[in-house]
C-alpha cells in the first residue's frame, strides 16, 4: 500500500497536545519566515494556521519549507506543525525527499561533471576583451546612471523615505518660521523702534567728524490742486554751534521761491522745529499729537533701495495751516531719511509739501572757510541727536565737489523784501534800541532782501537784537549778520579780506579844548569843566543818533513809495519817525538848556506845519542838516586838541539849535 | 567562500541571494576592478553553472557547457564595462546561461541530460567512499531510486529542482525560465512528490 502524502491531512483538524521541535524540518526556512518571493506564493489563499481548523496544503507546506511564506503566514503555520503530527510528518518526509536528492547531487552527479578545459584561457579572455571594449557612449552612460539611479530608489525602504519627507517637511516649516521671525520681523517695526534707530544712526555719523557740519541738498515741491512749485535748497548746519545756512534757489524762475519759508512757517506753527527732513523735528511735532496714527510698511523704491516708511497722521483736523499728516522715509539699511512728505490742511483742502533729498554728507567745519558761516541764521533747534547719518546718497555729489562748493561764492537768497518787510525790521531794531548809535546797518537792495548787518559790543547785546528781530529772522528775504567785537576781530585775523569793524569812542582827556575858558569860568573847577564837557559830547552824540537813523530810515523811501505803503506799515513807518523825531527834540532840548547857563543864547525854536509825506522827508532832510551842524560845533568845542575856537557862544548855534527843534517838533507832529 | 583577498557570499541587504564582493580589508581603501571582480565571481559560481547546463540540458560534451558558462561571465563583463548595474549578478548569469544553453539546443540534437543516463553507467564511474561494502551498497540503492525518479521529472521540473539546489530562490527562479513565482512553487511541489513517491515504493517494496 503507498499511503498517499496529498492525502494525509485532508482528515482534519487534530489538536496536538504535545510539543515537537521542528528544527529538524529546515530551521533556515523557519527562521526566515518572510520573503519577496512569498508576496506572490499563494495570495489569493491567506490562512491564518493558528487559528484555522484546516490543514495547510502542499504548496503551503513546501513554501513553509522552503521559506517563500511571509512572516505572519510562516508563523502561523510554524504553530500548527508545533501541534500537528499529520502536517509534520509531511514536512518532514518534504525534507527527507529534498536531502536525497540534494545527496544525489553532491555525490553521484557533480563527480560525473568535470570542465574538461579546466576553465583555462578565461582570465586571458576577460583581459582582451576589457582592452578591446569600447568605452562606453555617452548614451550608455545616461542610461547605466538612470539605472543605477532607479536601482538606488528601488533599495530604498518605503520607510526611509516617508521619514526623509517628514523630516524634509519639518525641516522646511522650520526655515519658512525662522524666515518669519527674522526678515518678517524686521520688516515692520514700530514708530517709536524707527525713530530711535535712526536717531542713534545719526549720532553715530556725527561722530565722525569733528565740529560737523551736515550738508543737505533737496527739492522742496509743493502741490496744491495739481499745482506745483518746487524750489531746490542746499543746507550747512554747523551743528557744534547751531548756525545754519541756506540756499534757495527756485525751479522755474517765474515762480516765487518762498516754499522753503512757507514750509518752515507752518512747521514751526505745529510745534516742528525746521529743517523739514529731520527725525528729531518728527518725534517733537509726533509727541504733540494727542490723538494719532502710525504706520510703518517695507517698501523698494523704483531704483531698487529698500526703505521703511513711517506715516503719522493726526486723527483731530479742525484748524487753519494744521500740519496733519506726515510721511518719513529711511533707507532700511542704515535709517537715513531720504524723503518726508508733510501735508497741511488749509481752508478745507490739503496742500502736500515733498522734501526729497538727494545729496547728503557730513563734512569738518575746519574744511569750510572760516567766514562760512558768517551770515548765517542761529538754528532754532539743536538737531544734533536727530540728524541721520550715512555717506553720500546715491546720485550724490562727490566729496570733491562738495569742497569746491564750499569755497564758491554762495549767491544771496533770492527772495524779494517787500518795503513792508524792511518798516517791520526798522520798527524791531527801533524797538531793541539797536538803530541807534552802534553800527547797525540796514540795506535793501532793489528787487533784493533786506540785509541787516552790524557789530555789537557784547554777547548780550546781541541777543538782545537777534530776539527783536524775532520771527523776521526766518524770513528768506531778510539776511542778519550781526556779530559782536570780539566775533568781527576773530573774523578779520582769519580773513583780511573782511573790513574791519570801527568803534567810535569819544575821547576826553586832560589836554585843552577850545571851550575849556568859558567852562573854567563858569565852574571855577577844571574837574567839573572836564566833566560837564564829556557830559554834553555825549548827549549830543545821542541825540545826533536819533537824526542817523532817521536819515537811514529816509533814505530807503521816496516819497512815492511811502505814499504806496499800506496803511498798516505807514502807520508803522511814521511811528518809528516820530519816535525818532520827539527822542531828538527831547535830547537837543536838555543839551540846549544845560548850555545856556554857560553860553548864553536863545530859547528853543517853533513847530512848523508838514502837509505831505514828500514834505515830510524834507523835512527830516533839513532836520538832520541842522542837527548835523549842532553837533559838530559841540564836538569841536569840547574836542581835545581840536584848534578850533568855540562857536559855542555864536548867535547862529542858538538859532540852529532852535530850528533842529523846531523841525523835530513839526515831525513829531506829522500824521 | 574566499578567494583572492576577497569574499563572495550572499549580501545581507539582500535576501535575494545577491552576490557580491566584500574586501578582507575594505572596499573603500582597494580599488577593485570591474575584472577582479568578475573573477571573483567566475571563480565562485562557474561550477554552479556549468553543474546545471550539464545537468539539465546532458550537452554532448561538458566542453560545451563550458564555452557558454564562460560566456555568460564575459557578456557581464561588457555590461559592467558600459556602466550597467547588475543587482544579482548570480541570477543573471544562471539566466543567460540558460538562454544560451536553449539556443544553442535549437541549432543541435537533443541530447539526453545527466539524469536519463543508465544507472548502471552512472555508478560504474561513481568512486567508492563509502567504509563498507554493505553501506555501498545502500548507499547506491538510494542513488538509484533517486535517479530513477529524476527521468520521470519534466524539463521544467528539473530545471526547477537544479536552480532551487543552487539556492535560488523562487522568485530568480522564475525571472531565469521566464515562468511565474507560482509556477516555480508548483514544479517544486511535483518534482519532490515524484521523488517522494519513487522512495516510498522503493522502499515499502524493500522492507
Amino acid at each position: 500500500m503507498v499511503p498517499k502524502v496529498s492525502t494525509a491531512c485532508d482528515s482534519g483538524w487534530f489538536e496536538c497536545e504535545t510539543k515537537t521541535s521542528i528544527n529538524q524540518l529546515k530551521p533556515a526556512a523557519i527562521a526566515a519566515g518572510t520573503d519577496k518571493a512569498g508576496n506572490g506564493m499563494n495570495e489569493e489563499h491567506p490562512k491564518n494556521w493558528k487559528t484555522s481548523v484546516e490543514h495547510p496544503t502542499e504548496d503551503d507546506l513546501l513554501c513553509f519549507i522552503d521559506g517563500e511564506l511571509n512572516t505572519s503566514r510562516s508563523e502561523g503555520l510554524r504553530v500548527h506543525l508545533e501541534a500537528c503530527w499529520e502536517c509534520r510528518n509531511r514536512a518532514e518526509k518534504y525534507q527527507a525527499a529534498i536531502s536525497e536528492f540534494i545527496d544525489y547531487r553532491n555525490l553521484v552527479m557533480k563527480p560525473l561533471i568535470q570542465a574538461p578545459g579546466g576553465w583555462g584561457g578565461f582570465s586571458a579572455q576577460l583581459h582582451s576583451q576589457a582592452a578591446e571594449v569600447i568605452p562606453p557612449t555617452l548614451w550608455e552612460r545616461f542610461q547605466g546612471i538612470i539605472h543605477r539611479l532607479q536601482a538606488a530608489v528601488m533599495a530604498i525602504e518605503p520607510r526611509t523615505i516617508r521619514l526623509a519627507g517628514i523630516s524634509m517637511a519639518t525641516l522646511l516649516v522650520g526655515a519658512i518660521g525662522l524666515y518669519v521671525l527674522l526678515v518678517g520681523s524686521n520688516a515692520v517695526v514700530s514708530a517709536e523702534e524707527l525713530i530711535s534707530l535712526a536717531t542713534q544712526a545719526r549720532e553715530a555719523e556725527l561722530k565722525k567728524a569733528d565740529q560737523p557740519v551736515v550738508y543737505q541738498q533737496f527739492r522742496i515741491t509743493r502741490k496744491i490742486n495739481d499745482k506745483e512749485v518746487a524750489a531746490n535748497v542746499e543746507v550747512w548746519q554747523d551743528i557744534d554751534n547751531l548756525r545754519i545756512r541756506k540756499v534757495v534757489t527756485p525751479v522755474d524762475q517765474a515762480q516765487p521761491a518762498a516754499v522753503l519759508a512757507d514750509l518752515e512757517q507752518i512747521l514751526k506753527a505745529n510745534k516742528y522745529e525746521p529743517p523739514p527732513l529731520s527725525v528729531v523735528g518728527f518725534k517733537a511735532w509726533r509727541s504733540t499729537l494727542t490723538d494719532k496714527t502710525d504706520a510703518v510698511e517695507r517698501l523698494t523704491t523704483e531704483g531698487g533701495v529698500d526703505t521703511l516708511r513711517l506715516q503719522t497722521e493726526t486723527t483731530r483736523k479742525f484748524d487753519q495751516n494744521q500740519l496733519i499728516a506726515s510721511v518719513l522715509t529711511v533707507r532700511a539699511a542704515d535709517y537715513h531719511p531720504l524723503e518726508q512728505v508733510f501735508r497741511v490742511l488749509n481752508g478745507g483742502e490739503v496742500q502736500e509739501y515733498e522734501v526729497r533729498e538727494s545729496s547728503f554728507a557730513v563734512m569738518s567745519l575746519n574744511s569750510l572757510n572760516p567766514g562760512f558761516f558768517a551770515d548765517s541764521q542761529p538754528m532754532m533747534v539743536d538737531t544734533k541727536p536727530a540728524m541721520p547719518t550715512a555717506a553720500l546718497s546715491p546720485g550724490a555729489n562727490s566729496n570733491t565737489e562738495i569742497t569746491n562748493m564750499n569755497t564758491a561764492t554762495v549767491t544771496a537768497v533770492n527772495a524779494v523784501a517787500t518795503a513792508e518787510l524792511e518798516v517791520d525790521v526798522m520798527n524791531a531794531l527801533h524797538s531793541a534800541g539797536a538803530d541807534l548809535g552802534e553800527q547797525i546797518e540796514v540795506r535793501r537792495a532793489p528787487n533784493g532782501q533786506v540785509t541787516i548787518s552790524g557789530v555789537v559790543e557784547t554777547p548780550e547785546r546781541k541777543g538782545q537784537i537777534l530776539n527783536a528781530l524775532g520771527a523776521l529772522k526766518d524770513n528768506p528775504a531778510v539776511r542778519i549778520s550781526i556779530s559782536t567785537v570780539s566775533e568781527a576781530l576773530a573774523a578779520e585775523r582769519s580773513n583780511r579780506a573782511r573790513p574791519q569793524p570801527s568803534v567810535e569812542r569819544v575821547q576826553v582827556d586832560t589836554d585843552s579844548y577850545p571851550a575849556e575858558g568859558e567852562l573854567l569860568a563858569h565852574f571855577k573847577d577844571a574837574g567839573a569843566a572836564r566833566t560837564f564837557a564829556a557830559r554834553m559830547t555825549a548827549q549830543s552824540s545821542r541825540a545826533m543818533s536819533y537824526l542817523w537813523a532817521m536819515k537811514r530810515l529816509r533814505g530807503q523811501f521816496s516819497g512815492s513809495q511811502v505814499e504806496k505803503l499800506t496803511p498798516e506799515a505807514r502807520a508803522k513807518l511814521l511811528g518809528v519817525v516820530r519816535s525818532y523825531a520827539s527822542n531828538y527834540q527831547r535830547e537837543i532840548g536838555t543839551l540846549r538848556r544845560e548850555l545856556q547857563p554857560v553860553f548864553g543864547g536863545g530859547g528853543g525854536g517853533t513847530a512848523g506845519k508838514i502837509g505831505s509825506d514828500a514834505e515830510l522827508l524834507q523835512t527830516i532832510d533839513q532836520l538832520f542838516a541842522a542837527g548835523t551842524g549842532t553837533n559838530q560845533v559841540i564836538r569841536m568845542a569840547f574836542t581835545t586838541g581840536s584848534s578850533a575856537t568855540s562857536a559855542l557862544g555864536a548867535p547862529q548855534f542858538w538859532q540852529t539849535v532852535a530850528r533842529a527843534e523846531g523841525l523835530a517838533a513839526s515831525i513829531e507832529r506829522y500824521r | 567562500m574566499t578567494f583572492d583577498g576577497f569574499k563572495i557570499g550572499f549580501s545581507p541587504h539582500s535576501e535575494e541571494g545577491e552576490v557580491c564582493l566584500v574586501s578582507d580589508e575594505t572596499l573603500a581603501t582597494s580599488r577593485v576592478t570591474i575584472e577582479d571582480k568578475i573573477t571573483g565571481l567566475f571563480e565562485a559560481l562557474r561550477g554552479s553553472i556549468h553543474s546545471y547546463l550539464v545537468a539539465v540540458f546532458g550537452f554532448v560534451t561538458a566542453a560545451e557547457a563550458e564555452d557558454i558558462t564562460q560566456d555568460a561571465f564575459l557578456q557581464l563583463h561588457r555590461m559592467m564595462q558600459k556602466g550597467n548595474q547588475i543587482d544579482n549578478p548570480r541570477a543573471w548569469l544562471f539566466r543567460v546561461a540558460h538562454n544560451r544553453a536553449i539556443n544553442r539546443l535549437k541549432t543541435q540534437a537533443f541530447i539526453a541530460p545527466l539524469d536519463d543516463a543508465g544507472w548502471d553507467e552512472v555508478a560504474a564511474r561513481l568512486p567508492d567512499t563509502s567504509p563498507t561494502p554493505e553501506q555501498r551498497a545502500q548507499r547506491m540503492e538510494d542513488f538509484a531510486q533517486v535517479h530513477e525518479a529524476m527521468k520521470r521529472l519534466s524539463l521544467q521540473e528539473r530545471q526547477c529542482m537544479h536552480l532551487r539546489a543552487e539556492g535560488l530562490r523562487y522568485r530568480e527562479i522564475g525571472d531565469i525560465l521566464e515562468i511565474s513565482t507560482p509556477a516555480v512553487g508548483k514544479y517544486l511541489r511535483r518534482a519532490i512528490k515524484k521523488l517522494m513517491l519513487e522512495n516510498t515504493e522503493i522502499h515499502v517494496s524493500g522492507a
